[in-house]
């Protein structure tokens, strides 16, 4: 009889004499299995707890894929594996192994072989909570950064020669300011903050507030690191892509301060996240590079009351202002009460921009979150900053809430988080199938110079710059998949085809990226 | 009166001009000085528009003069700094 590999991640205490009893097996002769226990110290440090962060997509395929190496290598009946992730205690088991096979030697050699690729290879991470209050985020796929929580019987002599860092000293220059000073310190400390996008202008944002000392930072972030944004987004490194960039950006956070608690949001900013991160956080960074998210953030400022301190750049100029519910100086609304149409103003990926522009944005927008935190005057509440990074030309524009703004005016007409429905020729990349793909001739809406980032050979190229769609460049009258980098330039392009009476037009959310991810899947 | 107003149209103002993001490439150039015979801040932007065929509406774009945003219907003074402000958003 055969018996299948299974790989799994719980977030639940893992029942180890059930796990062993499902691999009962009448033709084994051999049964071995690994447990990984939560010990309660790492490198000399007295540790607490641990918080495991798992990417689970990739974990699960990657973890079924050593179980199945480790079952035809050495020939074993079958593997079954569990990793956890969440909050564990002193003394929890964080990772079991089993293997029946029909001898000994083999069952020890495939355990050993599948619990030491798993250390390396799985796309997690975890936290650690030493006793001193500090914390520090491991890498448990790359063990030359990290630290191992097996034995390695190397004596681990090599971080003990390190001088210890203290609070008092990390903080020394800064608290020396007569604005700042301990009290100042101490409410740092106890500021939460949210960054939400840890991109261009988040990541800049972030390494400053943790140096700075912000006790609580959090990253709502849902994106995995691409090579394209490594140029910008400094907070990660080239061997990273791929990685979730909210624990990526945790990991460095925590490893810049090791006092701050960052904690990790990998998620979409919308009416069902926003609310409660709201409620979490003191202030807002909202640091995302397109107008339906900046809207909803601003939205969301007046709904809760929480200062949201909004960045956006275009090529090498930007626009900085602080919207606080209770100011007269009003919201992004009151300038500009509703968002542009998709297209009409190019993104980062359309228009593309250098590195320094949203490093010098995102450093601004911390320096307004530290503004607030400690009361220091010339918050941008009552003005618009716009500078132009090439001339230095700045100007600070006096700004007063709008009366008949829709959020925060006299007679609002916005009373909630709006929730953006999949419309209904709006087509998602998990919902494909080859089948249903195969229907469509596929359309590529971007501009030439996008093409190379993910390639689309599939289909026909129409950038949106030369769209028309009085006289499309293709035949809309056949079926149509329409895609451009975000799946905003497509959506737009589909809403103004179907006002023209094409019925079978569609766009792709989530743009090429997910069309060429669902290709190389399907090929796989 | 008909002869008064005429009189009036053909009177120009010098004023400062400055675009931002979109408006800036569309303008090729960041600011300017000019003299112009538009009366408010709109009847400016639309013979500026219709030059140099800016794609957003006013209704899309923040107008601040002196260093404070005004209403699409200010009466332009001489020496006022005119600044063009569309949403930008990227990140």
């Amino acid at each position: 009889m055969s018996m299948d590999n299974l790989f799994e991640i719980s977030a639940e205490a893992l029942d180890i004499p059930a796990l062993a009893a499902s691999l009962t097996d009448r033709t084994a002769g051999a049964f071995t299995s690994f447990e990984g226990w939560v010990r309660d110290h790492n490198d000399g440090r007295q540790v607490d707890a641990l918080d495991y962060e798992v990417f689970a997509p990739l974990a699960l395929t990657e973890g079924a894929a050593i179980l199945e190496e480790a079952r035809q290598k050495f020939g074993v009946v079958a593997i079954r594996a569990v990793h956890r992730q969440g909050e564990l205690r002193i003394g929890d088991c964080a990772v079991w192994v089993g293997v029946v096979s029909s001898h000994r030697d083999e069952a020890f050699r495939a355990c050993r072989y599948v619990i030491d690729e798993v250390k390396h290879r799985l796309p997690i991470w975890k936290k650690e909570h030493y006793r001193d209050g500090s914390a520090e985020w491991v890498n448990c796929q790359h063990p030359g950064t990290g630290h191992e929580d097996h034995s390695h019987g190397d004596g681990h002599s090599h971080s003990h020669a390190k001088p210890a860092v203290t609070e008092a000293d990390f903080y020394a220059r800064q608290v020396r300011l007569p604005e700042i000073g301990a009290d100042g310190q101490a409410r740092l400390k106890a500021a939460k903050v949210l960054i939400v996008g840890a991109g261009g202008l988040g990541c800049p944002a972030g390494l400053m507030l943790a140096a700075a000392g912000v006790g609580t930072i959090g990253i709502l972030e849902f994106d995995t690191l691409e090579a394209s944004n490594l140029h910008r987004q400094i907070l990660y490194t080239a061997s990273q892509v791929g990685e979730p960039k909210a624990i990526a950006a945790a990991y460095r956070l925590t490893a810049l301060n090791p006092f701050i608690d960052v904690r990790v949001h990998a998620a979409k900013a919308d009416a069902d996240t926003l609310p409660a991160l709201f409620a979490e956080y003191d202030i807002v960074l909202d640091c995302t590079d397109n107008f339906a998210t900046k809207y909803l953030l601003t939205d969301a400022a007046v709904l809760y009351g929480k200062p949201v301190v909004q960045a956006s750049i275009h090529r090498f100029e930007g626009q900085l202002l602080t919207i606080d519910p209770r100011s007269p100086g009003g919201c992004l609304r009151c300038l500009w009460p509703a968002p542009p149409p998709e297209g009409l103003i190019g993104n980062c990926a359309e228009v593309g921009v250098l590195g320094v522009t949203p490093g010098l944005f995102g450093t601004l927008q911390a320096s307004e979150a530290l503004k607030i935190i400690l009361g220091l005057p010339g918050v941008l509440d009552r003005h618009l900053l716009i500078m132009d990074a090439l001339s230095f030309e700045t100007r600070r524009i006096a700004r007063r809430k709008d009366a008949d703004c829709p959020i925060c005016g006299a007679h609002p007409t916005i009373h909630a988080l709006e929730r953006r429905e999949t419309v209904a020729y709006e087509l998602d990349a998990g919902d494909l199938t080859p089948e249903a793909l195969a229907r469509f001739r596929i359309v590529d809406l971007r501009e030439a110079h996008e093409l190379a980032e993910h390639p689309l050979p599939q289909a026909q190229h129409a950038p949106f710059s030369r769209f028309d769609a009085a006289s499309p460049e293709f035949d809309a009258s056949r079926p149509v998949l329409l895609v451009c980098a975000s799946g905003r330039r497509s959506t737009n392009a589909a809403q103004q085809l179907r006002a023209q009476g094409w019925k079978d037009v569609f766009s792709l959310i989530g743009g090429a990226k997910a069309l060429g991810h669902f290709f190389h899947q399907a090929a796989e | 009166m008909q002869q008064i107003d005429k009189a009036l149209n053909r009177m120009t103002l010098p004023v400062r001009l400055e675009y931002f993001a979109l408006l800036r490439e569309q303008r090729g150039v960041g600011s300017e000085m000019i003299e112009t015979a538009a009366a408010t801040a709109r009847d400016l932007y639309r013979e500026l528009a219709a030059t140099y065929g800016f794609t957003l509406e006013a209704e899309r774009v923040k107008v601040a003069i002196n260093n404070e945003f005004a209403s699409w219907d200010r009466v332009l003074a001489s020496g006022d700094t005119i600044v063009f402000i569309p949403p930008v958003a990227g990140g």
